[in-house]
């Protein structure tokens, strides 16, 4: 398999100037992605995530362990060539517009000015800045900066993108939009490493997860092989006459009734169509067919508390 | 054997080690690392120019130059003698002041506001960032020096009929000792806060305003500890004397050429060995 990105018993010790036993933010992690799959690295506040992401980018150093993209180590600066990166609240100088910042930034990746160019215009458009290119940064919302700050990631045209957090101060037009963007680049084959927060947007984006709990993983794989497969189908009525609940109870692994709405639940395709022929013939009203699984969510806090016991 | 002597021959020969050491990576490095020092020179440059407090400074020291003119104007006589030193002291003095501050706000306001992390996140050495940084403040200070300079020239000719040769002289060799000693304070800035840099900048300018003061005092002084710390520090600090011709401006000598020379050597070598420090100490620098 293509690694884009190999992680190997990366451990960070964060430790203070006046000595002491520090603070362990990473805990001989191992993770390789794969060239092409989206993987977001999730985890509550403190877990490590932004520390792992500033390793791959040269900006802290491991304590020990170490890390290649795309096969050359992390250690020279050359890594970072077809790396784009977003930081997590992004600043940049503030007395730049957003045209003059992407001018500089691809400077630094030695673009021709012709690329340059074209590259703005391409990228001020797909991250909706056109109008404000020439708005001093300084006068920009977060919502704005945060854009500014992808577009800057897609500068050098990257292979590997590593998001932090990019959703974050978005409104949901923006949160949307983002997304999207993250989705379209994808498709186009990037390799994508983002942390977020926001799990069902994990859920929605990502080919795997990554669980990470105070500098420890622990769990990752895709969502199928995390929560697994549901078969449970539920059923949701009202009305219909008096012994609709016995009967559906013959055909149901389970019947309940809550707010006036009869919710039944199997395990079996085949009796799904039974279960709606009794409520035909009893007069019931199909409201809806669900199938419920345990949500990432869920997920994250058994994982996490198990951790905390 | 003269103390200084003896640090400055080490200080070139581990540089020129260094240099032989490394051959093939800093043909390599070089070959990436000049054009991006150019442009970190250049965003740098673009992004301290725009601080509303290079502004107000310029604006400032253009003010005191013109108030000079009139001071001059009511005592006339001297008046010549007096706007060259006096404007010549006015440019030194800025310059320092302003290389000072931009030092201090350049690496570690960049490391607080967290802007670096798009920069070094980028195929940027860390040595490169350094001396970007460096020649940035350089062409910033430059142009604050070329402006005071020309506003002192042109006060001169216009109302003294002063000639300026050896006025425009005199400050570009300042200008030089000002570039070695933002070399200096570069190097506290890679590891240190802003404040930290401020202060560190203005002690490295007093200790060497006070040694090139009591130079005949230390070279009378007998042996010993308090000889070898002398010794050091002397090693240690930018020799500003070096860079300073007002004197000669004011009174119409000539500067000596030998002087120059000499001042420029010491500078090339002092500003190498700053430049390499401070980009070896940046290294490991977690930002
Ligand atoms: N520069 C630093 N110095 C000391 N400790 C730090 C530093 N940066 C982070 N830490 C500590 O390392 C741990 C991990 O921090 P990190 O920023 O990686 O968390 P995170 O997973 O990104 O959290 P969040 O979801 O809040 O962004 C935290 O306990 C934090 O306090
Ligand atoms: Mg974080």
């Amino acid at each position: 398999m293509d690694i884009a990105i190999s992680i190997q018993e990366l451990t960070k010790v964060y430790r203070s100037p006046w000595g002491g036993k520090g603070l362990k933010a990473l805990d001989s992690l191992s993770l390789d992605i794969r060239r092409g799959e989206t993987i977001a690295i999730i985890g509550p506040n403190g877990s490590g995530k932004t520390t792992t992401l500033k390793i791959l980018l040269g900006l802290i150093f491991p304590t020990s362990g170490g890390a290649s993209i795309l096969g050359t180590s992390i250690s020279t600066s050359m890594a970072r060539e077809k790396v784009g990166y977003l930081p997590e609240e992004p600043y940049f100088y503030d007395c730049f517009n957003a045209e003059e910042l992407l001018d500089y930034y691809g400077r630094l990746f030695g673009l021709s000015r012709s690329v340059r160019l074209k590259r703005m215009e391409e990228l001020l458009t797909l991250v909706g800045l056109a109008e404000r290119r020439r708005t001093p940064l300084r006068e920009y919302s977060k919502g704005m900066r945060q854009r500014a700050g992808l577009a800057q990631a897609l500068v050098n045209d990257p292979e590997i993108l590593i998001l932090d957090e990019p959703t974050s101060g978005l409104d949901p037009e923006g949160a949307y939009q983002m997304r999207r963007l993250i989705r379209e680049l994808r498709e186009r084959g990037k390799t994508i490493l983002l942390c977020s927060h926001f799990l069902a947007q994990v859920e929605d984006l990502c080919d795997r997860v990554a669980i990470l709990d105070q500098g420890r993983l622990k769990a990752c794989g895709s969502l199928k092989e995390l929560i697994g497969e549901s078969r449970r189908i539920q059923v949701v009525a009202a009305g219909g006459k008096d012994d609709i609940i016995p009967e559906l109870r013959r055909l149901a692994k389970s019947v309940e009734e809550r707010e006036g709405k009869i919710v039944a639940e199997t395990d079996e395709e085949d009796n799904l169509m039974q279960i709606i022929d009794l409520l035909r013939a009893r007069q019931g009203r199909l409201l809806e067919v669900l199938r419920p699984r345990p949500s990432l969510e869920q997920l994250f806090i058994q994982v996490v508390s198990e951790a905390g016991e | 054997m003269n103390l200084l002597l003896v640090i400055y021959i080490v200080s070139a020969v581990l540089v020129l080690a260094a240099l032989v050491i490394a051959r093939k990576q800093i043909a390599r490095g070089l070959l990436h690392g000049i054009p991006s020092v150019y442009r970190i020179a250049g965003m740098t440059f673009a992004e301290t120019r725009r601080r509303r407090i290079l502004q107000v400074i310029i604006l400032l020291a253009a003010l005191m130059l013109v108030g000079m003119l009139g001071i001059t104007w009511l005592n006339p006589g001297e008046s010549a003698k007096a706007l060259v030193s006096g404007g010549l002291d006015l440019v030194f003095l800025l310059g320092i002041l302003v290389s000072i501050f931009i030092c201090a706000f350049l690496i570690p306001s960049d490391i607080d506001k967290r802007t670096i992390y798009s920069v070094l996140s980028k195929p940027v050495h860390r040595w490169e960032f350094v001396v970007g940084k460096y020649f940035g403040a350089l062409a910033v200070v430059g142009l604050l020096v070329g402006i005071m300079l020309l506003v002192q020239m042109i006060v001169l000719v216009a109302t003294q009929k002063h000639p300026i040769g050896l006025v425009f002289q005199a400050g570009l060799v300042a200008y030089f000792g000002i570039a070695v000693f933002t070399a200096a304070v570069m190097v506290v800035s890679t590891i240190a806060s802003s404040l930290t840099t401020v202060i560190a900048g203005f002690t490295l300018w007093l200790v060497g305003s006070i040694q090139a003061m009591s130079h005949s005092v230390i070279a009378h002084i007998e042996g010993g500890f308090s000889k070898t710390v002398l010794g050091v520090v002397s090693a240690i600090i930018p020799h500003l004397d070096k860079y300073d011709f007002r004197v000669e401006a004011a009174e119409q000598l000539a500067i000596p050429l030998v002087l120059v020379q000499r001042g420029l050597v010491y500078g090339i070598g002092y500003v190498a060995v700053c430049l390499i420090i401070a980009s070896l100490l940046f290294r490991e620098r977690q930002v």
